[in-house]
């Protein structure tokens, strides 16, 4: 089969993912109240203008908005493991899967397809997100965006891309060894709090572990003086590894202990083993 | 070559053989039917055929090209309509013949499209969604989608299950254009008399392993070697009265139903012999006619030898 091939396929698949998202009333009821979240985050940030030059005095920009918005971002993990937990369980639970796979189209193919059209759904609701929040503010603040603001913001969307993959490759994964549909949403959406609790477990040991010896005020940089297993269980969890915000204010060069390249390669490595656990996994399967 | 042939083809899970040993060979251009009683093997013959399950051991070709490692080639020529095919009920049947049609990578789709749908007579349902759609028309839809890529070979599973009288009808009118138009077909089905008159060849797998195979013509004379048989039509019977037939000089076999008797018989003669026997034991007969052997008979006949042989 030609690269070509697959990849027209991967996109006919991707295509329909979409399609059916877009359809979906699941989608598009946490997909609208994240959406309402943003336009109510930028509204206050309007009505509120003093609000952002008081707590960034000197500092405020336009992209100051979208920190706050990635403060809500755990809604959107939650959201990419949803979507993509039943896409392959659906086609079985279906039996659609037979008529997909009777067709000279590899199974890797389907996975891909599936994979790539739920990262192009949640992307597309975050920059959607995101750049209404800032017309919003922009418009009622008359603080608008300069390029480098909107350099900032191309690059968070394109780092919140790949924690979204991240979501959607662990909700595919879980897709692919269930059958039935409403069993791989509860798995998925138990994986994802149990990421979570890791991190906040990660969190907790490591504030007991840590020794602040002669006391330090410098609060911010604890996680550097957390227990190495304590710094483990939080970096498990693939959204302490959103650098968004790092990006937006410049405020160092690490998160959680690392640099943004190392999160970068935590994320595409974690990225990898999922997605190709997935395609193992499906290809091995009888159905 | 052959449209389909398996050797030593063998699916195993745990200790368990869903298919042991399934040596077949279905000639191109011949309509096959698959037979055999539910968890013979049938499915998941047809479901290693397709590459939706891996053979344990042995092998299987589709027009000379290996399951295994063939099977893009395979699914490109070869057209399948699964048991109660599904779709996407929220598309309309275009729609999810659209979708097929861009995945097979059909040049021309639309002009395709309408042929096939012409083909299975759905031209004027082909826009309203699945979901709307009765049985027959979704066995239509399926028709259709395994019609597209201009297949070789059809692999049909159950292809009239829950059909009505109609609807069964236009699907075997179906497969018999399909068989003119020189494809290969190859279907389970548990609808005998429908294989009886659609099939060139039939096979029976029991347990997993073919237990008779040949043409419907050679298959119903070897199974009772092309001797008459009587269907006594009588008020009731006992079992001593079916043994006391059986024991007659001249009778092959005897098979005991709802107020019949069908008795295998050498030659025509042998007629007045059972009629004495049975009167003398003290049976009203109501009625005696030849009948033809039914492929259902030579189904439960091989079956029967089958479970036989193994006790023996």
């Amino acid at each position: 089969m030609t690269l070509e091939k697959e990849v027209r396929e991967i996109q006919i698949i991707a295509v329909k993912e979409i399609m059916d998202n877009v359809r979906s009333k699941r989608f598009i009821f946490i997909g609208f109240i994240y959406f309402v979240l943003a336009l109510l985050l930028a509204g206050i940030i309007a009505m509120e203008y003093g609000f952002m030059t008081d707590m960034y005095p000197g500092q405020s920009t336009p992209v100051d908005v979208l920190t706050l918005l990635n403060s809500f971002s755990f809604i959107l993990m939650l959201l990419a493991v949803v979507i993509a937990a039943d896409t392959i369980s659906i086609e079985k639970r279906y039996r659609t899967i037979y008529q997909l796979l009777s067709k000279p189209v590899e199974r890797r193919s389907v996975i891909l397809g599936k994979f790539e059209g739920c990262l192009a759904i949640m992307a597309l609701l975050f920059m959607l997100s995101a750049l209404s929040a800032l017309a919003v503010t922009a418009v009622f603040t008359g603080l608008y965006p300069t390029m480098a603001n909107l350099g900032d913001v191309f690059a968070s969307i394109l780092t919140m891309a790949l924690l979204f993959a991240v979501y959607i490759a662990l909700g595919i994964l879980v897709s692919t060894i269930t059958k039935n549909p409403l069993v791989s949403i509860i798995i998925g959406v138990v994986a994802w709090l149990g990421l979570t609790f890791i991190d906040v477990l990660g969190n907790a040991l490591g504030g007991l572990g840590t020794d602040f010896v002669g006391g330090r005020e410098d609060l911010i940089s604890t996680f550097d003086f957390y227990p190495l297993y304590a710094k483990v269980l939080v970096w498990i969890d693939p959204s302490s590894h959103n650098i968004v915000n790092q990006l937006l204010t410049d405020a160092g060069p690490v998160t959680n202990g690392l640099p943004i390249w190392a999160n970068l390669v935590m994320l595409l490595v974690t990225l990898g083993v999922l997605l190709g656990a997935s395609i193992v996994i499906f290809d091995k399967q009888d159905l | 070559m052959n449209a389909i042939e398996t050797h030593g083809l063998t699916r195993q899970y745990g200790t368990a053989f869903a298919v042991k040993d399934l040596n077949l060979k279905v000639r191109p251009g011949t309509v096959y039917g698959f037979l055999g009683p539910n968890g013979a093997g049938k499915s998941t013959t047809i479901k290693m055929l397709m590459g939706f399950a891996r053979p344990t051991s042995g092998t299987a070709s589709i027009m000379g090209l290996d399951v295994k490692t063939d099977y893009l080639e395979i699914r490109k020529i070869t057209g399948y309509l699964p048991e109660q095919p599904a779709f996407y009920e929220d598309m309309t049947g275009r729609d999810n013949l659209e979708y097929f049609g861009d995945l097979i990578g059909l040049k021309n789709l639309d002009k395709r499209m309408n042929e096939v749908f012409s083909q299975v007579g759905l031209e004027g349902r082909y826009k309203d969604k699945v979901k709307t759609y009765s049985h027959g028309m979704r066995q239509r839809l399926g028709i259709a989608i395994a019609l597209l890529g201009d297949p070789k070979l059809l692999i049909m599973d159950e292809p009239t299950t829950g059909l009505d009288p109609q609807g069964s009808h236009d699907i075997r009118e179906l497969i018999k254009k399909f068989k003119k138009d020189n494809i290969t077909i190859f279907l389970s089905s548990h609808q005998l008399h429908e294989v009886q008159e659609i099939c060139d060849t039939v096979g029976i797998i029991r347990e997993g392993g073919l237990i008779a195979e040949g043409s419907i013509d050679d298959f119903l004379r070897g199974i009772e070697g092309n001797k008459p048989i009587m269907e006594f039509t009588v008020s009731s019977f006992e079992d001593a009265q079916v043994r006391l037939v059986e024991s007659i000089k001249g009778v092959r076999g005897v098979t005991a139903g709802n107020g019949t008797l069908k008795v295998a018989i050498e030659d025509p003669s042998v007629t007045e012999d059972v009629t004495v026997a049975l009167v003398n034991a003290g049976v009203r007969i109501r009625g005696v006619r030849e009948v033809m052997p039914t492929l259902e008979d030579a189904f439960l006949k091989a079956i029967r030898e089958s479970q036989e042989g193994e006790q023996a």
